[in-house]
């Protein structure tokens, strides 16, 4: 690797990977090819993803879980309506009154905040670790999503992240990530099926990898079922409370225990076991496959760690599961292998290529809903039809998008409801009209219309179900409670002076590695530009921080081209230089 | 003629990078087959296929943009979407001959779909027969592979009939395909049930 200052080199930073978990949240990055997950103050590496108001100020992770009536499971809430059954069941078991603004509200102890605010809670603090932990600030980020989530939870999980200042480079799915932890390291070429049994979900995917290139073929997933499940069936056989029942899971993960033997636990779990069990059968129905078309199965989530479902698994597939990764962090992991080839510009030998998770369709006559986009369809894509009107002189026209694989508009998610105005009156039959859905790689929808006939494009309205409007996003950024306690223009200036003291350091080694590329007089007058910008990391103005940088970066550009061309000279012989330019450069 | 949103240059052949300055073009202008460098017609070369597809996948996926412009990010989206529905189209035979026919300015499956041919109710109508009689998996496979060997043949004689400009019979043809396709899916809902019974 060339480590070469570049002209506008410096904004290259660490971008990092989060898996925001239902239960636990993580963040890490890959360093020197190395995978680190970050540490929270407590020395554990995940962070429950918990809330709670302390003394007016919103805490989260470990300190919120200390209070004892933290709000926990947010992600079951994100990108839904009150209306939504998981909401009403979900707010069963909270302690805290959600409420139906124009989004999801959650009145915790008197601070009303929006679901997508709660998210960037969370976010904000695995952003703030991260930061403390790298010395630099964090900018860019890859986070996962369960392969299931709808386009309106993909972009409230997105909006959260734009709260705090994350630009999210992309959304993939957790079994890639998952995937993509272990194809990477090894190489797996396959089939491959993704089980992810976390403490209130299970998921499964399966996965097609050739040549590098990863395939979602099939997913189905039970959110309502997880490790948990398994602490209170032990909890109900011995009347034991659940913490109780924590610990001689734990135990039992070791042999048997004064309360329960191995043989009595394995007949016990059984229900759960083969629930999860006739899931894969189905999924391998969807995807026809038969067991012995599986070359590998990924286990993800702390509840796989027990061994009666490491064997139930085994005994299913006929191979052992692998288990080689931690399994609370492989996602995370592949999340920040992900970030780390994202942000290292082009790398042509990494290409995930991920699929729609669920069919986008229309609504038509009798409440019927038409696909427009199969699910399974590899993203980006985009889907043109034509409609015309059915009455005379007809000036506008109602589109319903939906999202799911029933076959009613009841039994699917309405995603959009807007109206083409301005068609040009006409006789019925005679307009064309072409909308255009396109899915973006995160899984996010965008819809266009256009008149054909007399080429005008026709207004579009769009109401959306969910997410943020851009006029609101900025509202919420002024008013959110997430900034009124934390001074955005100290953050800022904090991260000019962060930005500008990298830039700082890499001139330094730059110009002490290789000075005498240049004449004397020239190496004076860097010297000196490096001294001026040493001293404007005493601005208190981030403009002046900013502009200090800019000219850091002028003074240095004539010696860094000279670097390169030094360097191509000296270890790139017979190669070209599109080529060498195209390559990493760290 | 092309048009490059970036250098402003213009140029004639179909290309998904601007010859001049090599900027990614989201509206390419040629056909599927000649995106993937393949001979046009309904019996595709798979592999080359697949092959070609993954080629500029790693070329144009929207991951590569990632750090780019806006400008640039929404022309790898615009032309990897055109990519794959290409690709979709080119591993279906079906698909790929509606497509070879809509080149002719022949619409083989209209919405509002015509009567169907007496030869094919008949067919159909024995199909569905025969399917009702089966009573065990292992009968049902023999028959899923006695169709797929038909829907084989089937796909041989439309592609004659599209590369001879036999049109008329390539689009009765491409409805008997469509109807095959359709028998597969009630196939496999047997299959389901028959497993689980
Ligand atoms: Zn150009």
């Amino acid at each position: 690797m060339l480590d070469i200052l570049e002209p506008g080199q410096h904004k290259k930073r660490l971008a990092v990977g989060i898996d925001l978990g239902t239960t636990n949240s993580l963040i890490s990055y890959v360093k020197d090819g190395v995978h680190k997950v970050v540490t929270a103050e407590n020395g554990k590496r995940l962070v429950p993803s918990a809330l709670a108001l302390v003394e007016g100020q919103v805490v989260v992770g470990a300190k919120a879980v200390e209070t004892g009536k933290a709000l926990r499971s947010v992600k079951r809430l994100i990108g839904k309506t009150l209306q939504d059954e998981d909401v009403q069941k979900f707010q069963q078991d909270c302690p805290y009154t959600i409420s139906n603004e124009d989004l999801l509200k959650i009145d915790l102890d008197g601070e009303n905040i929006s679901v997508i605010e709660a998210s960037a809670y969370i976010l904000k603090e695995l952003k703030t670790l991260a930061e403390a932990d790298l010395n630099q600030p964090v900018l860019e980020a890859v986070i996962t999503v369960p392969a299931y989530f709808n386009d309106a939870q993909r972009q409230a999980t997105k909006d959260a992240a734009e709260l705090v200042g994350l630009n999210v480079l992309r959304l993939i799915n957790e079994p890639t990530a998952a995937a993509l932890a272990y194809g990477l390291d090894k190489k797996a070429q396959g089939t491959y099926v993704i089980y992810d049994l976390g403490g209130g979900t299970f998921d499964i995917s399966v996965l097609k990898l050739t040549e590098g290139v990863f395939k979602v073929v099939a997913t189905l997933g039970d959110t309502e079922l997880g490790g948990d499940d398994f602490d209170r069936i032990i909890s109900k056989k011995l009347g034991c409370s659940i913490t109780v029942a924590k610990q001689i899971k734990e135990r039992l993960s070791s042999g048997d225990t004064e309360e329960l033997t191995e043989a009595e636990w394995q007949m016990l779990a059984e229900p759960l076991l083969g629930k999860t069990i006739s899931m894969l059968q189905e999924v391998l129905e969807d995807a026809e496959l038969d067991v012995e078309d599986v070359d590998g199965i990924v286990m993800v989530g702390g509840s796989t760690r027990m061994p009666i479902v490491r064997n139930a698994i085994e005994r299913y597939f006929g191979q052992k599961p692998l288990t080689d990764i931690n399994p609370d962090e492989v996602v995370a992991q592949g999340a920040a292998l992900q970030a780390q080839a994202l942000s290292g510009g082009s790398r042509e030998d990494m290409l995930l290529l991920d699929v729609t998770p669920l069919s986008l369709g229309l609504e038509t006559m009798g409440g019927l809903v038409e696909k427009v986009i199969e699910r399974n369809t590899p993203i980006p894509i985009s889907r043109a039809q034509e409609f015309t009107t059915f009455k005379d002189g007809q000036t506008a026209m109602t589109i319903h998008v939906l999202q799911g694989e029933r076959e009613t508009v009841e039994e699917c998610r309405s995603l959009a409801k807007f109206t083409l105005k301005g068609i040009p009156p006409m006789v019925a039959g005679e307009a064309r009209i072409m909308v255009v859905y396109s899915v973006d790689a995160d899984g996010i929808l965008k819809v266009k219309a256009l008149e054909k006939t007399t080429g005008t494009e026709a207004e579009i309205e769009v109401k959306p179900s969910y997410g943020l409007s851009p006029e609101k996003m900025v509202d919420m950024l002024k008013a959110s409670v997430l900034h009124a306690k934390d001074d955005v223009e100290e953050r800022m200036l904090r991260e000019a002076r962060l930005e500008l003291s990298r830039a700082i350091e890499a001139a330094k080694s730059a110009f002490s590695a290789d000075k005498e590329l240049l004449e004397i007089e020239k190496q004076k007058v860097l010297a000196s530009a490096i001294e001026t910008a040493e001293q404007g990391l005493k601005h208190t103005d981030k403009d002046m921080v900013d502009a200090c940088l800019s000219q850091l970066e002028k003074d240095f550009e004539e010696f860094a081209e000279a670097r390169v061309n030094a360097a191509l000279k000296k270890t790139m012989v017979g190669k070209n230089i599109d080529e060498v330019q195209n390559g990493e450069s760290v | 003629m092309n048009h490059c949103w970036n250098c402003k240059g213009s140029f004639e052949k179909a290309s998904v990078f601007c010859p001049t300055c090599g900027a990614i073009c989201g509206a390419y202008s040629g056909d599927y087959f000649e995106l993937f460098g393949l001979e046009a017609d309904v019996n595709v070369d798979v592999m080359a296929l697949e092959t070609a597809y993954l080629d500029l996948q790693k070329k144009t996926h929207p991951d590569h943009f990632a750090l780019k412009s806006l400008t640039e990010q929404m022309q790898a989206i615009e032309f990897t979407a055109l990519l794959n529905l290409a690709y979709e189209t080119l591993q279906s035979p079906l698909k790929t001959a509606v497509y070879l026919l809509k080149q002719q300015g022949i619409d083989a499956l209209p919405e509002r779909g015509g009567d169907t041919p007496p030869q094919l109710m008949m067919k159909s109508f024995e199909m569905h027969e025969c399917l009702d009689d089966i009573e065990s998996l292992e009968a049902l496979r023999a028959y899923k592979k006695q169709i797929e060997a038909e829907e084989k043949e089937l796909i041989e004689a439309l592609a004659a009939d599209i590369r001879n400009a036999s049109f008329a019979q390539a689009v009765e043809k491409t409805v008997e395909l469509k109807f095959m396709a359709t028998f597969f899916k009630e196939l496999r809902i047997k299959q389901k049930k028959l497993k689980h019974a």
